[in-house]
């Protein structure tokens, strides 16, 4: 089993949309914004199954506590792709409220899944 | 990188050590091994024998630090010797808990218990989150304790003398509370504000109607030193928007006067998943912007004196939001993104906010808010007239942490140091070049972080304690319920370095403070004889030696009693069933070594008493029959000789 450096870096852009200092006032119109939550979604998604797979590789699926974590990182995993799914089928018959809900929804699964897969990572190269 | 050769060399030198502290040492431990060999036998590390070295105090030192954290679900403070980290007390505050004899009889306690009851009901747990010392020209003055209890919105008042609890307070305005307690620089006042908007008035109110009659709060709780109390006439509130107000901080230094409060659903979603709606998690998170409450309480504390526009509610008086925005006493400053902390930095020139959903904390100089102000750089306003001020006019700067940024404390050394609850992580950075400069793993999913008077105008600098929620790997397991996890993080050197975990099994504890041991001058005796604690001076009531005594006056029963090693005086007491019995307990002991306990079987009575100290106890005596009572602490060897007998006749 090789110790797993954290891709915190990689994960730093999990959260890329309150990067930029966007004042709260501005105001984007409901498909754009739709749009944004689905694509913050993807991204994050991509990012996520990355650091999942390499908590794996170390060998979190195996191990005794950081197996727990791989486990509820795939549950919300999923649960992020129901949510995405349904995001994108919103937008597509051009409801746009249902559509961000479920894109941020989506992204908050994403934010989960991350959460557990980055403590699997800690876990499984002994808690640093 | 330290070689091995370092390595060994530190054993040597703990080796000489023990030859310098003791005969038996000889670079062998007491039990025979030497110092190498013990390393060895138990896989400890370099890392592992600094860390102990450290942290070790030997029977009979003292630590240097005293942290004040809060219990969590406890309801209690719990109180902690750094750096040995050993559990020094546990401050019984909204629970009642039996060994202090609080809330089993004592009526100094049962008082400030019922300072705490909710429209006349008990509420006997809380869910205490943030701990205060009182302040003096903003630095911890070790005279006062203050704590929240977020579950049923109250505030508790502890004195350091006695480290004991003297008054608990209900906010009826809030539903819970979050950003309490904190305090201004002179303890003038303590402040709470709350977490999740409810009708002001306490009413029933649809949620339907959520934005136009549900309202947020934040409440300037007056602090009278003298009296050791909150005096709830002269203290008062301001509306706020229904937002889910978090965390306070009280300016100091140039920005004195000034209170900030964070705030998250700014969007003031009202959930209702099981009809379809959106679930809070999602609408109350969908701006990229919250807002950051900037308060200029020292006006406020003005117009609430002039009485001008001032409304009172449910007993408290309140400044209406429209007064705060005519007036000027309240301001919005937009923060990223479901943010937590709001922490001033010593010098009182900057705030932090870290939004738990943003990798960045971002600086606010209150230089730039009072210009923005003056100017009326305002990029709107929100939909209650409030002023958002123009957010890149205020800003400082924005540093990229991490994953989760949640809190921030100081070192007085121009560092700061922001929990990372995502990343499971303490970041280290730079107030003079905004940078990131380290980062120290902690185990895990850090809370909120305490460094050494690290929210004071002076930080001590010397550690740091992360607030683990969840241990999962660091203990023995005792079950599906793990112990949270207190790590302790030497902050003097570079790289930082984990020194010990401990373990804590009652509640989630939010947040602590950590003050120098020498700052605290607790009594080890009660002052003079016949103390009452509750009333912090002498009890009219207090029996000396030789006028112990049972008076009977129509259906009530005074007891008149003392305790000393090893007798209670009466031994018996006789009442009739019904009978209200009355008992005026005073101990004539004066030696720091001699608390006494009564505890009367079956009665559901236990009342601490420490030398010097005078209590009265009342309670109906409903059970006919024979009840032993006696002393419930070791007192002396003839202990269990310490005893009597309560008669109550049917």
């Amino acid at each position: 089993m090789r110790k797993l450096a954290l891709p915190i870096a990689a994960l730093l852009l999990l959260s890329g949309r309150a990067l930029v200092g966007v004042p709260a006032q501005q105001q984007e119109d409901a498909k754009t914004k739709a749009e944004n939550w689905i694509m913050n979604a993807d991204s994050t998604k991509a990012l996520v199954e990355s650091v999942l797979a390499g908590a794996i590789e170390a060998g979190a699926a195996e191990h005794a506590v950081a197996k727990d974590q791989v486990k509820d990182a795939e549950h919300w995993m999923d649960e992020a792709a129901k949510a995405l799914a349904s995001a994108k089928e919103a937008l597509a018959a051009e409801d746009y409220t249902k559509a961000g809900n479920f894109g941020n929804m989506a992204w908050q699964y994403y934010v989960k899944a991350g959460t557990a897969a980055v403590l699997a990572s800690k876990l499984v190269s002994g808690g640093t | 990188m330290k070689t091995k050769g370092t390595f060994w060399s530190l054993v040597a030198l703990a080796a000489v050590a023990l030859m310098v502290v003791g005969p038996q040492s000889c670079a062998r431990g007491p039990a025979g091994a030497s110092v190498g060999d013990l390393a060895r036998e138990r896989g400890l590390s370099e890392a592992d024998i600094t860390a102990a070295l450290k942290t070790y105090v030997p029977t009979g030192q003292m630590d240097d630090y005293v942290m004040f954290s809060s219990g969590g679900h406890s309801g209690q403070v719990l109180v902690i010797g750094l750096p040995s980290m050993r559990l020094l007390k546990v401050i019984a505050v909204f629970t009642p808990e039996p060994w202090q004899g609080f809330g089993y009889g004592a009526g100094g306690t049962m008082t400030t218990l019922e300072g705490g009851l909710i429209n006349g009901k008990e509420v006997r747990w809380g869910d205490t989150h943030h701990p205060a010392i009182s302040e003096t020209d903003g630095d911890y003055d070790g005279e006062f304790l203050f704590i929240d209890d977020k579950a049923n919105s109250r505030v508790a008042v502890i004195s350091l003398k006695d480290f004991e609890t003297k008054q608990i307070l209900h906010n009826p305005l809030m539903g819970s509370d979050h950003g309490a307690t904190f305090v201004t620089p002179n303890t003038e006042y303590v402040i709470q504000s709350s977490q999740y908007a409810v009708p002001l008035d306490g009413s029933y109110v649809d949620i339907s109607e959520y934005q136009e009659r549900y309202r947020g709060a934040v409440t300037f709780w007056k602090f009278d030193r003298e009296t050791g109390r909150i005096d709830p006439s002269r203290s008062f509130s301001l509306e706020l928007p229904p937002y889910w107000q978090d965390l306070a901080d009280a300016g100091k230094g140039p920005s004195m006067g000034w209170a900030f409060l964070g705030s998250f659903n700014t969007e003031m979603a009202t959930g209702g998943i099981e009809l379809g709606n959106v679930p809070y998690e999602v609408g109350a998170s969908a701006n990229d912007m919250d807002y950051l409450h900037a308060i200029n309480w020292q006006a406020a504390e003005q117009i609430f004196q002039s009485g001008n526009g001032v409304r009172q509610i449910q007993g408290m008086s309140v400044i209406p939001l429209d007064v705060s925005v005519s007036q000027g006493l309240l301001y919005m400053v937009p923060e990223p993104k479901s943010p937590h902390g709001s922490d001033v930095t010593p010098d009182g020139r900057f705030i932090v906010t870290a939004g738990k959903l943003d990798p960045h904390v971002s600086v606010y100089s209150f230089q730039k808010i009072q210009d923005a102000i003056a100017n009326q750089t305002y990029s709107g306003t929100d939909p209650f007239g409030v002023p958002i001020l123009d957010f890149d006019a205020v800003l400082e700067a924005q540093v990229e942490l991490g994953l989760g940024p949640l809190h921030t404390q100081f070192d007085g050394r121009g560092g700061a140091y922001t929990s990372l609850f995502i990343e499971s992580a303490v970041a280290r950075w730079s107030l003079e070049d905004w940078t990131l400069k380290e980062k120290i793993g902690v185990h895990y999913n850090i809370g909120h972080l305490a460094a050494a008077e690290g929210d004071t105008r002076s930080p001590d600098g010397n550690y740091i304690v992360a607030l683990d929620k969840w241990s999962i790997d660091r203990f023995l397991p005792v079950g599906p319920l793990h112990p949270q996890n207190f790590q302790l993080i030497d902050i003097t050197g570079d790289p930082m370095q984990l020194l010990y975990d401990m373990p804590i099994g009652i509640g989630e504890p939010h947040y602590a403070q950590i003050i120098k041991a020498d700052k605290l001058d607790p009594w080890l005796v009660y002052p003079e004889f016949g103390f009452s604690p509750h009333d912090m001076a002498p009890d009219p009531n207090a029996v000396s030696a030789g006028e112990e005594r049972i008076e009977r006056s129509g259906n009530t029963v005074h007891v008149y009693m003392t305790a000393i090693r090893s007798h209670f005086t009466p031994e018996h007491i006789k009442v009739r069933q019904g009978d209200r019995v009355v008992i005026h307990l005073s101990s004539l002991e004066s030696s720091r070594d001699a608390t006494h306990g009564l505890a009367i079987d079956k009665y559901n009575i236990n009342v601490s008493l420490e030398p010097g100290e005078s209590e009265t106890i009342e309670f109906i005596a409903d059970m006919a029959g024979v009840y032993p009572f006696y002393c419930s602490e070791f007192c002396s060897a003839l202990h269990l000789e310490m005893v009597g007998y309560f008669f109550v006749e049917p």
